[in-house]
């Protein structure tokens, strides 16, 4: 199945897929697509299945049944880190820094390194990319430190550079607003959109909960609620979606 | 006035260098101690014998350990991997090349081609080296399934098996049980010569040298970070692209190879049989008493450690503990003492300075040493991306942020 | 049947039952503290030489009282090398393996200190009461007594954890820490007392595997623990039953392959280590285990 306006595959295909945890059913029978260059959203309720989605895609979870197509391949049985050398990048909702390493180390491990390159070679250019990377999410100066040492904000900010050092056609961002102020949700707001802005055929899924955030990055909503998909479109139709409303207040108004 | 400059310029340039050759940028992701200090303590190494070779042996035997320890630590220390069963790798080089020498029959082995006669051992080491990396496969393949305490467990165990079997009665044709396999050392042609001792403890000096540096090569290499993020965080690492699996057993195999090589120098150096013994707890032990008195994760921590381990225990136990005992008449428990104090050592370690006291110490100097100034933090390459660009760009969010909030309580 | 085959069946049942309890000491604690106690196989040991020490060098007690003295003694020996050691490197296991065979090496250099390295002792059998014929057997009384009571000691434990206050906040606490916290329980207090049970235990199987055979050696206790971890990783690290039947098996193997050649004594170690490889490899969560942690 292709996308309407193109003759091309779609960049990422989630065909079917359905995960059990023994009885209980997470992700049930979803389908969805997105092209190059999409900003998707993914929302839902807590428990709707977006973070087994989620590790799924990136190849964490196995799914039950389903398939998963990136770039036309089969990812589906893939372990997680050849997803990552297809393409697909993904941040952790629980922070994950590389505490013993300084905040550069951290993003020189995500990078890929061209083959054969020597070792001084080898660090000074992935010293620049690494610093260029961590001034798009505006960690420079922290860059000696242990990421030990970071704040949350900036540990938010390291799982997107981290993210972004693979040089993926897909990043999936698991709530990256969890737990800013206002001023660091702004800031990584700016963030993300110049970050589509450097690179357009790069997509975006990113699940969220501060839809005023959320709203003002992506192209396109999906809605999860109990494993299933529940609605999908623009995101002014679905902030106004009865069901999608339904849902977040568990009952009409 | 040219000369004042270039005076002023090269004054600079040498302090520079030398705050950079502290805190760099390489010195702080990769754990090494000032090179200066290092190239020092090289130095006063290699005069040792100078000052007198009464305590050559007691280095010697520090050389050795040395390798066990490092190659101990570069699993555990850098990958997370515990492996309690390092003994393994000691012993089986050790019965490797003995197995291999006992095999071929004669102490020499005459090459046709060049017309000469080497000592066997030329070959069985390198040999023993390969089935070392190839049992680190074995070993670490299993390893990979298994995870924190249960692989301790594992590894644990596994020396436990090689003592069964090289004890067991019905084999002691092949491993001759307790007094194990005669083999030839290095230097038996400098028998009664004086200068032995010397080139000896030189010998396990430049392995210990070449170990080190290799060791450091890998730990300072992309290669040495993988290992260190997969320490942290695995889950991370696999998303970051990195094959866990292949990294892991990597850390094994060189591990291994390292571990391997240092009871082939025992055996072939000191002791001159390779016997069950070696595959005792104790010899597991040592890298991690080693470790732990040096620092954990580190290249220093246990060449420091195995020299301050092998000090404790062949000059200062001796010296100062053995008197003591004996005025009690209680010489007798002198061994089990010695092992009751350093095992009560390293629980304190443990518990007070989780990562090794040598590095607690350099990480407090390391600390202490950090420039106050935000902007020689960095390399040079850093001073493009000044304080100024960073708290405009800030500034700017922030007064954006503040209209919009202005405008808004002004519609509302 | 052939003797043989009766020797066999008849010595594994009853070196399973010997080895429950200290399976079971060793599966609880990880269960409800997550330590791995290296140590566990040391106290085994150090259970014995005390032991003698009161029943036969020192008090010349009688054999029980000895037995109740020792118990209480290693209880107390438990909880100091808990406060003491493990304690303060709750939550890291690397530290807790290296801890905790640090204190196995502390405890066997003490009992070498003392009693020497490979000397056999006498200890004094409170069961003796002779052997009688079965089937054309020859089975020791001690051996079914120390049977009949190292099961009967199991299945009194495994009802003091279903059904007391104390066991049922053990089960909680090996299911989740946290929200057993919440609920009250004082975990400190709780890992304490699951150690104190776990030294008892050791202690107790101790008792009633080397009495038997009169003699016990400084070196046992790594074989003991080879044997105890062996079980309690088929059995599944925190399950009861596991140990259980874990004891059994493994119980049967070290026979089988003592029997397996006229020196084969030597090699009964290597059942347990095979065992516990191929487990480790295939099924690392034994056969009733919990799953093992996949997140960090």
């Amino acid at each position: 199945m292709s996308s309407p306006e193109s003759g091309k595959p779609h960049l990422l295909e989630v065909i079917n897929v359905t995960k059990k945890f023994g009885g209980l059913v997470a992700v049930n029978n979803i389908s969805l697509q997105i092209d190059e260059g999409e900003r998707v959203g993914l929302i839902g309720p807590n428990g709707a299945g977006k973070t087994t989605l989620f590790n799924i895609i990136s190849g964490f979870l196995k799914p039950t049944s389903g398939k998963i197509m990136f770039k036309g391949e089969d990812i589906t049985k893939l372990p997680p880190h050849k997803i990552v050398n297809k393409g697909i990048a993904r941040t952790f909702q629980i922070m994950r820094p590389f505490r013993h390493l300084p905040v550069i180390a951290n993003v020189m491990v995500s990078l890929k390194s061209p083959r054969g390159s020597r070792k001084i070679e080898w660090v000074k250019t992935m010293e620049r990319k690494a610093l260029d990377l961590l001034e798009d999410v505006g960690l420079s100066e922290l860059m000696l430190e242990p990421a030990e040492n970071l704040g949350y904000g900036d540990l938010k900010r390291l799982e997107v550079a981290r993210a972004l050092a693979t040089e993926p056609d897909l990043i999936m961002l698991d709530e990256p607003f969890g737990g800013l102020n206002p001023v660091e949700t702004e800031f990584l707001t700016r963030t993300l959109i110049t970050m589509h802005q450097d690179e357009p055929s790069r997509a975006i899924l990113i699940v969220e909960h501060k839809l005023y955030a959320l709203m003002k990055i992506v192209d396109r909503v999906i809605v999860m609620h109990q494993g299933e998909k529940i609605a999908e479109g623009k995101p002014e139709e679905i902030v106004k979606n009865k069901k999608v409303i339904e849902v977040y207040t568990g009952g009409t108004l | 006035m040219p000369i004042k400059e270039r005076l002023a310029d090269s004054a600079r340039m040498v302090r520079g260098y030398i705050v950079r050759a502290y805190s760099s940028f390489t010195a702080k992701v990769f754990d090494v101690p000032p090179r200066l200090l290092a190239f020092l303590s090289l130095l006063v190494l290699l005069a040792i014998p100078c000052l007198g070779g009464k305590y050559l042996s007691m280095l010697t035997y520090a050389c050795v350990y040395a390798i066990l320890a490092v190659s101990w630590d570069l699993l555990v220390g850098r990958t997370g991997q515990v492996s309690l069963g390092h003994a393994f790798f000691f012993g089986m080089g050790a019965y490797s090349s003995a197995l291999l020498i006992q095999y071929y029959g004669s102490d020499t082995v005459t090459i046709l081609l060049l017309q000469t006669t080497i000592p066997i051992f030329l070959i069985t080491i390198p040999a023993a080296l390969a089935i070392g990396v190839v049992l680190a496969i074995l070993l670490g393949l299993p390893a990979l399934r298994v995870k924190g305490p249960y692989l301790g467990l594992l590894t644990l165990c596994i020396p436990l098996i090689m003592s069964t079997i090289t004890n067991w009665h019905p084999l002691s044709d092949i491993f001759h049980g307790t007094s194990g396999i005669k083999v030839p050392l290095f230097f038996s042609f400098l028998r009664g010569n004086p200068i032995r001792d010397t080139v000896e403890y030189y010998f396990a000096l430049t392995v210990l040298f070449f170990s080190a540096v290799i060791i450091y090569k890998v730990a300072t290499s992309k290669t040495g970070i993988v290992f260190v993020s997969i320490l942290d965080n695995e889950l991370a690492a696999k998303a970051c692209g990195i094959n866990v699996t292949r990294y892991k057993l990597l850390s094994f195999v060189i591990s291994g190879l390292f571990g391997t090589l240092s009871g082939c120098i025992y055996v072939h150096l000191i002791t001159m049989r390779a016997r069950p013994l070696l595959f005792d707890l104790t010899y597991s032990f040592l890298p991690i008493t080693m470790t732990f008195l040096g620092g954990l994760g580190t290249i220093y921590g246990p060449l420091v450690g195995a020299f301050i381990y092998n000090f404790l225990d062949q000059y200062i136990m001796p010296t100062y503990l053995a008197p003591v005992l004996d005025s009690m008449g209680l010489s007798t428990y002198f061994g089990q003492l010695r092992i009751i104090i350093f095992a009560l050592i390293v629980i304190t370690i443990i518990i007070k300075w989780p990562r090794g006291i040598a590095r607690t110490i350099v990480d407090k100097l390391d600390d202490l040493a950090k420039p106050r100034d935000i902007e020689e933090r960095g390399p040079r390459i850093w001073k493009k991306y000044k304080k100024e660009q960073k708290e405009s760009r800030l500034r700017k969010i922030f007064s954006r942020f503040k209209k919009k909030q202005e405008e808004k309580e002004v519609e509302t | 049947m052939d003797a043989n085959l009766l020797k066999i069946l008849v010595d594994g049942l009853f070196r399973g039952g010997s080895y429950s309890l200290m399976a079971l000491g060793l599966t609880l604690l990880y269960g409800v503290a997550r330590i791995v106690n290296m140590s566990h196989g040391s106290l085994f040991m150090l259970s014995v030489y005390i032991y003698y020490i009161f029943s036969t060098i020192i008090l010349g007690l009688d054999p029980w009282l000895a037995l109740m003295v020792t118990i209480l003694v290693m209880g107390v020996i438990g909880a100091i090398i808990h406060r003491l050691a493990v304690h303060p490197v709750l939550g890291d296991d690397v530290a807790i393996l290296v801890v905790t065979i640090t204190i196995a090496v502390i405890i066997q250099a003490l009992v070498m200190m003392f009693f020497g390295s490979s000397q056999a002792i006498n200890l004094k059998n409170p069961m003796d009461f002779g052997y009688f014929k079965f089937y054309g057997l020859e089975v020791s009384w001690t051996s079914v007594i120390t049977f009949v009571l190292s099961l009967s000691l199991f299945a009194l434990v495994t009802l003091f954890i279903s059904k007391t206050k104390i066991g049922k906040a053990m089960q909680a606490l090996s299911q989740d820490r946290e929200a057993a916290m919440l609920m009250g329980i004082n975990t400190n207090r709780l890992y304490t007392f699951t150690m104190i049970l776990s030294a008892i235990l050791a202690s107790l199987a101790g008792f009633m595997y080397c009495v038997p055979t009169r003699s016990v050696v400084p070196g046992v206790w790594l074989s003991a623990i080879t044997s105890a971890f062996a079980i309690v990783i088929l059995g599944g690290l925190g399950s009861i039953k596991g140990s259980l039947i874990g004891s059994f098996v493994i119980g049967y193997s070290e026979i089988i392959v003592r029997n397996l050649h006229t020196e084969g004594m030597a090699l009964m170690p290597l059942a347990a280590l095979c065992v516990m490889i191929t487990v480790l490899v295939i099924r690392p969560k034994g056969l009733f285990g919990k799953r093992v942690e996949m997140e960090d």
